[in-house]
């Protein structure tokens, strides 16, 4: 809503046969916001800088979306949004719990790993052609047991 | 005719912009934006006087939006200026708070032009 677009499912393009798996994105941006109390989790936002870019640019315009400032800024607000109203959905939990300011990572080479065993829901997202990661709530998913298919089996990810 | 002068408070620039960029699709008569990223920031603006509204983040570093309520009051300058909190999270207390310490509504982002005006729009009726 904030980006004034509508995201739909990501599917992945399919590989030619023989072609060796490459990583469709350069450099990316990482946006985590921690929730703390009856919840702990992390929730977080991926995707290409250039789709980062283009984000920001829907979000805050073209004159400033050109500041890595601000597609950080952009990043990490929309973070905001999703862990707030994720948050929002656990009426039981909402007031029991805070969120962190966001804090956003350049680049791709890095590994996430919970220091308590926990299930990763990554859902991807396809936004003008290039998906965006959306990961909501690590802990969560390992004290509920219920979530969708989609989840993987390991608390780290690697990018 | 006078044009509206309105204070935005959030830590998150882009947020700042979006929040000016649908109060500006309401049609309200806005004067230029007065921006503040802290509460602290907020309170020197609005030391200044004549403000029309206050549009507000709760969480902020510094000084968050719940404090900026609570200081209101203390600020000959604030009497009558009305405070719309906005704020991403589902704590029903933290609004319930912001309520009960003078606040006039909230939004919950994500929001829509159209929702801002709704909430915004009877707050200024003989404003202007
Ligand atoms: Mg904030």
């Amino acid at each position: 809503m904030m980006a004034g677009t509508r995201l739909t499912p990501f599917v992945p393009p399919a590989a030619e046969p023989g072609a060796e798996a490459v990583s469709q994105e350069q450099s990316g941006l990482t946006a985590m916001v921690g929730t703390a109390g009856a919840l702990c989790s992390m929730t977080t936002i991926r995707c290409s800088s250039d789709t980062a870019i283009k984000l920001a640019t829907k979000m805050a315009g073209d004159e400033t979306a050109k500041d890595p400032n601000i597609v950080s800024d952009a990043m990490g607000e929309l973070c905001n949004m999703v862990a707030g109203n994720f948050k929002a959905k656990l009426t039981s939990l909402a007031d029991h719990c805070m969120l962190s300011v966001p804090t956003v990572t350049s680049g791709d080479n890095y590994v996430m790993q919970a220091v308590e065993p926990s299930e990763v829901l990554q859902v991807a997202f396809n936004f003008e052609a290039s998906p965006i990661y959306i990961s909501p709530n690590h802990a969560l998913l390992n004290a509920a047991k219920s979530s969708p298919a989609s989840r993987s089996s390991s608390s780290n990810f690697t990018h | 005719m006078r044009k509206l002068k309105i204070l935005i408070v959030d830590d998150s620039a882009v947020m700042r912009k979006i929040v000016e960029r649908a109060l500006r699709q309401t049609g309200l008569n806005l004067g230029e934006g007065l921006e503040a990223s802290n509460g602290a920031e907020a309170l020197a603006e609005v030391q200044k006087g004549s403000l029309d509204i206050i549009l507000s983040d709760i969480n902020m570093p510094v000084m968050d939006g719940l404090e900026v309520l609570k200081s209101l009051p203390g600020i000959e300058a604030a009497k009558g200026v009305p405070v719309i909190m906005i704020t991403t999270e589902g704590s029903e207390a933290r609004v319930v708070e912001a309520l009960s310490v003078g606040a006039k509504g909230y939004l919950r982002k994500p929001f829509t032009p159209e929702q801002v005006k709704e909430r915004v729009s009877p707050l200024l009726v003989g404003v202007l």
